[in-house]
């Protein structure tokens, strides 16, 4: 049997971190090198095999094409969404369309689904926990921004599941980063937390009353962080060095790369130091003549180029607290998580906005995975510790007559939540009636995400607008949508499933988790490790 | 002699502030303006809890007797309270594997809390009085909350109360939202007291029962009222509308079978009515040239109505259109009744002519043409076939 030990899972959009409660108090756990957190990169080779985290980081540049990154940006996403086509552009892999719409990784001739790339990463986690804690380990608590979609959360559960972990909960970060701060500490305050991580940015406004954690409000965007950041001084190098050669290097893959991963450590670095120089030797050729890269580049430089970024950032603090119908002086205290927010401007626009220094206590990195192995613990305890009332970030509708949002369940509900809705027919012993389920704040719903849509059998006959079946919905602890419907007349209930488009089928969820454990027994005679049964 | 008070005691000063209090016995005066619960006064107040029942009974000497009110406040979980609905629930647990393992205290307390939630009062459900405070309403909610959160039964068999636990979790949360902040609690308030007005109860133990009521009342009133408007719309010849009406009330409430006479009553006028929209139907299918569709539709009309011959006529001439050799004879029949029902309609006597063509009966076909002119003089194709006949 496995352990008691419940993992804090930080699946993070660049990298990733894992801790758990022992003996009443969290830790990260470290990797093999004393690492603290793990780059979400997973690399192919051509045998098939995989390499996940540094080592995958490493080599990308000279495997670009088969070097996945950023998967997080496309999980439970639908491949014609916007924000797909906008990562396809930037990145050098190759994103194609899978057979339920979702965008799938093209590696080797092999099309892999995200919550596959997603379930690698978490696979790597799980063994470094077990390498760390030496026992096997099932059960995990994963986090997920605040801002997810319920299509985004499905698909993170489903990775963790192919992953072979039993995921107790998904929990928003910035929930789990005030359960880090708050818990055991018998506070009384109203906190915000800013969350600005590798690929998402969230703000949450939280009532902390000694172990009961109140989300009042949650705001965010799905594709504002760090790898924005990276992408400003991508675009501005590959201009200067097209202005002064005349070559575009988005055209040369593994230069791309390089010069990614050249912004990223620039961008850090500027956190520390008010300049920096990118030096890439060789970084193309042109006609025969090898070209080498070398820029200096300030801070003030690099605040310039990313000052709507933050500007942004700050704007949907300003809604999160209408939201709340707090002002700022009502904000007791203000936390920083996610590895950007190291950057001394956005500090600094924090500070300004709320008008007092961000807390020190919480580690920007670790602070979420902390928060979710607390909460992971609490749940399995006789008596749990911790009370938390989450909300649900967007509002959740059908679609009505003239392609409207008729709203079911407003945004910033407490979840656990349910609410009902009444259908009826529009034609004579019209038999079935199609509802499509909707979530976002669009007035059309055409313009909101569509979760997926079904269709309710066997009305008995009836007149127009007689039957009357009442649909409900109900959104779970992790933020999850379920939908039942019943025939009024008849109190008949009928069970229905919501297929998404970005879901897995059933078989394909199977065949890859079974791949999987192949895979994990694979490694345990590597390693020498066994499972105790 | 001091008087004991009890944290459910609801408190309030009842005439004007007495002189020469101290600064405490002042703090409290003001707080007693309104009626409060001990236990709220107590959370309010910045003293240990001794010190607020010491105060008081300071104040009471003060102000002498009679000055501050103590009322109990009705308690929900005592068991004179417990309905015999509740009994027997609790008592068919006993057969519940799951449920008989659960804590007693607690499923009591969950069918309770669950039977007057119809009441629809989000203080009850709060375990608030009315004039509940800020802290008072956000504690309740909190405790409340803590209780019933599934969280809190993460790993626990809970059988059937699963579903009641979520259902209280979410009643907490939609209280909370109605009352939380103090200008919707005051609407929420206002709204009760007009409620208890009403003159529909008496005693305490009438109300709530009436009150469980409510949804059967509800259901057989809107059944009544669903089928007076019912009414109103045959009045105005609106059948289709009138029949839906009908059938819904007789829906919300089968046992009343004057909803479902009215509707077999209204059904003869609604059919022919329906039939008419049949017949526009075939009209238009055959103006497109869509014979088999018009049949289809001109034969509903038929079925609907069988006393409508233009409905006859249209489907014998759908069954000439779609050149339906097999149907002919019946198209024969549908003419020769229509022809004697509409004793002014030239068409069925111009097709009972090329049913007798068909059938290459020509001389009655002659016949039946020369009937159709007499009837409508200006029939141009009568005339035309009847010059061919005659030619032959």
């Amino acid at each position: 049997m496995a352990s008691e030990y419940v993992l804090g899972i930080d699946l993070g959009t660049t990298y990733s971190c894992v801790a758990v409660v022992e003996a009443g108090s969290a830790r990260v756990l470290e990797q093999k090198g004393g690492y603290r957190t793990l780059p979400s990169v997973v690399a192919f080779n051509p045998d098939g095999s995989t390499m996940i985290g540094h080592i995958a980081k490493r080599q990308a540049v000279t495997n670009a094409e088969n070097t996945i990154y950023a998967a997080k940006r496309l999980i439970g996403r639908v491949f014609d969404a916007p924000e797909v086509a906008r990562a396809s552009q930037l990145v050098p892999y190759k994103i194609v369309q899978g057979p339920n719409r979702d965008p799938r990784v093209r590696v080797f001739g092999k099309n892999h689904p995200i919550q596959e790339i997603s379930a690698f990463i978490l696979r790597q986690i799980k063994a470094i926990a077990e390498e760390a804690l030496h026992c096997r380990l099932d059960k995990a608590v994963i986090t997920v921004p605040a801002y997810f979609s319920d299509g985004q959360r499905q698909a993170t559960r489903d990775a963790g599941e192919i992953a072979g972990l039993d995921v107790l909960r998904i929990i928003n970060e910035p929930t789990a980063a005030s359960l880090a701060f708050g818990y055991n500490k018998r506070l009384n305050k109203k906190i915000a937390v800013y969350d600005l991580g590798g690929g998402t940015f969230d703000i949450s406004v939280l009532d902390i009353s000694t172990d009961t954690f109140e989300v009042l409000s949650t705001a965010g965007n799905t594709f504002l962080g760090g790898e924005d950041f990276d992408i400003r001084i991508l675009e501005f190098i590959i201009k200067s060095f097209q202005t002064e050669h005349g070559f575009d290097l988005k055209e040369d893959k593994m230069a791309l790369q390089r010069l990614k991963d050249a912004s990223e450590a620039a961008k850090c670095q500027l956190s520390g130091s008010l300049e920096t120089e990118i030096n890439l030797p060789f970084i193309t050729t042109i006609a025969g003549e090898s070209k080498h890269l070398k820029y200096s580049l300030h801070r003030a430089e690099l605040e310039k180029l990313t000052e709507d970024l933050v500007d942004q950032s700050i704007e949907i603090c300003q809604s999160a607290l209408n939201m709340a119908a707090l002002k700022v002086t009502d904000i007791d205290d203000v936390l920083l998580v996610g590895g950007m927010t190291r950057m001394p401007l956005v500090q600094q626009r924090v500070q300004e906005f709320f008008g007092r220094i961000p807390a020190k206590n919480v580690h920007p990195d670790e602070a979420v995975a902390i928060g979710a192995a607390l909460m992971g613990a609490s749940l399995v305890e006789e008596e749990s510790a911790i009370l938390l009332l989450d909300v649900t970030p967007l509002s959740l509708g059908v679609r009505t007559a003239g392609g409207y949002t008729s709203i079911i369940v407003q945004k910033n509900s407490t979840i656990p939540t349910s609410a009902n809705h009444v259908f009826t027919t529009v034609t004579d012993n019209q038999q079935s009636v199609k509802i499509q389920v909707v979530q976002g704040e669009a007035k059309l719903a055409s313009e909101n995400q569509a979760l997926g849509e079904f269709t309710l059998t066997d009305i008995p006959e009836a007149s127009a607008g007689v039957p009357q079946i009442e649909v409900s919905f109900s959104i779970d602890s992790n933020g999850i949508l379920e939908v039942s419907a019943k025939d009024l007349h008849s109190q008949r209930e009928q069970s229905i499933v919501v297929s998404a488009a970005s879901y897995l089928s059933d078989e394909e969820m199977h065949s890859l988790s079974s791949q999987n454990e192949s895979q994990a027994l694979q490694d345990d005679l590597l390693t020498g490790l066994k499972p105790v049964k | 002699m001091s008087i004991k008070f009890k944290p459910d005691s609801v408190l309030r000063a009842s005439a004007q502030m007495p002189s020469a209090l101290n600064q405490e016995e002042a703090y409290l005066w003001t707080r007693l303006g309104s009626p409060i619960q001990l236990k709220d006064l107590q959370s309010l107040c910045p003293w240990p809890e001794e010190k607020v029942l010491e105060v008081l009974e300071s104040l009471r000497k003060k102000s002498g007797l009679g000055q501050l009110e103590e009322t109990p406040s009705p308690n929900p979980s005592k068991p004179s309270s417990v309905s015999a609905e509740v009994r027997e629930l609790l008592q068919s647990d006993k057969f519940d594997p799951v449920a008989k393992e659960i804590d007693q205290k607690f499923r009591k307390e969950c069918l309770i809390r669950l039977e007057k939630s119809v009441n629809d009062n989000p203080f009850e459900n709060l375990d608030l009085s009315v004039s509940a405070s800020d802290e008072a309403v956000r504690r309740s909610y909190l405790e409340l909350s803590k209780k019933f959160h599934p969280d809190r039964f993460f790993r626990k068999n809970l059988g059937p109360y699963r579903k009641k636990v979520n259902q209280l979790f979410t009643i907490v949360q939609k209280s909370y939202e109605r009352i939380k902040n103090p200008h919707d609690r005051e609407a929420e308030a206002r709204k009760l007291r007009l409620k208890d007005r009403e003159p529909s109860a008496t005693s305490k133990t009438v109300k709530s029962k009436s009150r469980r009521m409510d949804p059967e009342i509800e259901r057989i009133g809107k059944a009544e009222a669903v089928y007076k408007q019912g009414l109103e719309a045959e009045a105005a010849s609106r059948f289709v509308e009138a029949a839906n009406h009908y059938q819904m009330a007789s829906q919300l409430n089968p046992e009343k079978d004057l909803y479902e006479k009215a509707l077999q009553k209204i059904r003869p006028e609604l059919e022919k009515h329906k039939a008419l929209d049949f017949i526009k139907n075939a009209k238009k299918a055959l103006e497109i040239g869509l014979a088999d569709d018009a049949l289809l539709s001109a034969e509903q009309a038929m079925k609907m109505d069988p006393q409508n011959f233009e409905a006859a006529v249209l489907a014998a001439k759908s069954i000439l259109e779609s050149g339906l050799r097999e149907r002919i004879q019946d198209a024969f029949e549908m003419l020769r009744r229509a022809k004697v029902n509409l004793p002014k309609n030239a068409e069925a006597c111009f097709l009972l002519g090329r049913v007798y063509q068909v059938k290459r009966e020509e001389d009655k076909a002659i016949l039946e043409y020369e009937e159709a002119l007499r009837r409508d003089p200006q029939m141009s194709l009568a005339k035309n076939y009847l010059i061919k006949l005659r030619g032959e």
